[in-house]
C-alpha cells in the first residue's frame, strides 16, 4: 500500500496525454478494457524510515508494478514496444524533489507465456516519497 | 526508570555570535549557584550565556541560565556550584543566545567524540615522560550529516559556518518525557572546513561535517543537582 500522494501522482501521469498506452484502474473497480494493449499498476510500499531528528521528516520507499495488457492477436513485442516507449516518458516525468522515481526494471513475463489469451507483461518502477 | 526517546530531540548551533552585556565578577557561596552580576542585558530562563575572562573553568564556558535577569540583576547559572577558591574575574566576554540567535538543524546523524586535552611532549632526562597542555586545545569533536537542499533554513546556514570556520555553541535539546525536562547538552567548537558531500547513483545527496570541540559536552536540566 503506497500513500495516497503516490497513488494519485502515478494515477495522474498515467493518463497524461504523452502517455500512449491507456490506464485503467483495476484497485476495486470492475473494468472490462475493449483496447488491444491497456495498462494497469499495482503499488508497493517496501519500508519507510524517518530521515532526520525533525518532526515530519520520513522517507517511503517502495515500486509500481505496471501491468501491461495485450488482447489476443496483439503479440509480444507490440506489446513489449508499447510498454517500453510508455514506461520511458513516465520516467521523464518531474514532481517536486519530495516524490522521485528512481529506477525501471526490465520487463518481466507477467501471463505465464502463452497459456494466457490474455499476454501480459510487467515493469516495476521504485520510487522514494518524502512526506513533509 | 522508564527510557527517554530521541523523538523530541532537537538540534541547534548558535548562528550569531549571541546578544552582548556587560557583567563583573562571578559571586555565591558554596551550596547555591554561582551568580554573575549583571550591569546591563537581558536574560530569559534557560537561555545558554556565555563568558570568557573570568579565570573560573566552569564559568569560561557556555552556561544555562537558571532564571530570567535583567539590568541590574544576577545571572544564576543553571547547577552550577560556587566553590571557587580563588578571586575570580570581571568576565571579558559575556554574551547571552536568545530564541533567534539558533539554526535548528534537522540532521540525520550525529557523533560526538570526547577525547583528553592535547599534550606535547616535552621529555627530559629527569622526567622522561613529562608533557605540556598543547596551546591548541580540542576536546573531541562533533560529527553531522543530513540531506542537502538549499531552499532549507538549515543548510545554507551550516555552509556558512564552515566555510568560515566560525565558532559555534552547540546546543541539543533533549525534549521532554512527560512534563520532565530533560534539558540540553551544551558545548561550544569551531567548524572544520572541510564539509563533505556524498551523491549515490540512486538516492538523496547528502552532506557531512564536523566541529572540534573546545570544551566537552555538558548536560543541563532544569532538576540538575549542584556540580562543583
Amino acid at each position: 500500500m503506497s500513500a495516497l500522494y503516490v497513488r494519485r501522482k502515478f494515477r495522474e501521469w498515467l493518463t497524461n496525454p504523452a502517455m500512449s498506452v491507456p490506464f485503467y484502474d483495476t484497485v476495486n473497480a470492475a473494468t472490462n478494457p475493449q483496447d488491444d494493449i491497456w495498462v494497469t499498476a499495482d503499488f508497493n510500499a517496501l519500508y519507510r524510515e524517518k530521515m532526520t531528528y525533525c518532526e515530519g521528516s520520513w522517507m517511503e520507499e517502495g515500486d509500481v508494478s505496471l501491468i501491461y495488457n495485450g488482447l489476443p492477436g496483439v503479440g509480444d513485442e507490440a506489446l513489449i514496444e508499447a510498454a517500453e516507449k510508455d514506461v520511458e516518458v513516465l520516467m521523464s516525468f518531474r514532481d517536486s524533489q519530495s516524490f522521485i522515481l528512481t529506477e525501471r526494471s526490465a520487463v518481466n513475463d507477467f501471463s505465464s507465456g502463452a497459456t494466457n489469451q490474455n499476454y501480459q507483461i510487467e515493469i516495476i518502477v521504485s520510487y522514494q516519497y518524502q512526506e513533509d | 526508570m522508564t527510557a527517554v526517546s530521541t523523538k523530541d530531540v532537537s538540534i541547534y548551533f548558535s548562528k550569531t555570535k549571541g546578544t552582548a552585556m556587560v557583567c563583573t565578577a562571578p559571586t555565591g557561596s558554596g551550596g547555591s549557584e554561582i551568580a554573575v552580576p549583571m550591569t546591563t542585558g537581558n536574560v530569559e530562563q534557560y537561555d545558554v550565556v556565555q563568558f570568557r575572562g573570568t579565570g573560573w573553568g566552569k564559568v569560561d564556558n557556555a552556561c544555562v541560565a537558571s532564571a530570567a535577569a535583567n539590568d541590574g540583576g544576577s545571572i544564576n547559572l543553571l547547577g552550577l556550584e560556587n566553590t571557587y577558591a580563588g578571586t575570580a574575574s570581571a568576565p571579558t566576554k559575556s554574551v547571552v543566545y536568545g530564541e533567534n540567535d539558533w539554526i535548528k538543524l534537522c540532521l540525520s546523524e550525529l557523533t560526538i567524540n570526547a577525547s583528553d586535552p592535547t599534550t606535547v611532549a616535552v621529555p627530559t632526562y629527569c622526567s622522561p615522560s613529562a608533557v605540556l597542555e598543547s596551546a591548541v586545545q580540542e576536546a573531541g569533536t562533533f560529527g553531522f550529516g543530513g540531506y542537502l537542499n538549499v531552499c532549507d533554513a538549515d543548510y545554507p546556514e551550516l555552509y556558512r559556518l564552515c566555510a568560515d570556520q566560525e565558532e559555534v555553541v552547540i546546543k541539543i535539546d533533549l525534549g521532554n518525557d512527560g512534563d520532565c525536562q530533560q534539558g540540553w547538552l551544551i558545548a561550544e567548537g569551531v567548524c572544520s572546513s572541510s564539509m563533505q558531500w556524498s551523491l549515490p547513483i540512486d538516492g538523496a545527496i547528502e552532506y557531512s561535517g564536523s566541529v572540534l570541540l573546545q570544551n566537552k559536552f555538558r548536560h543541563f536540566f532544569p532538576t540538575m543537582p549542584l556540580v562543583r
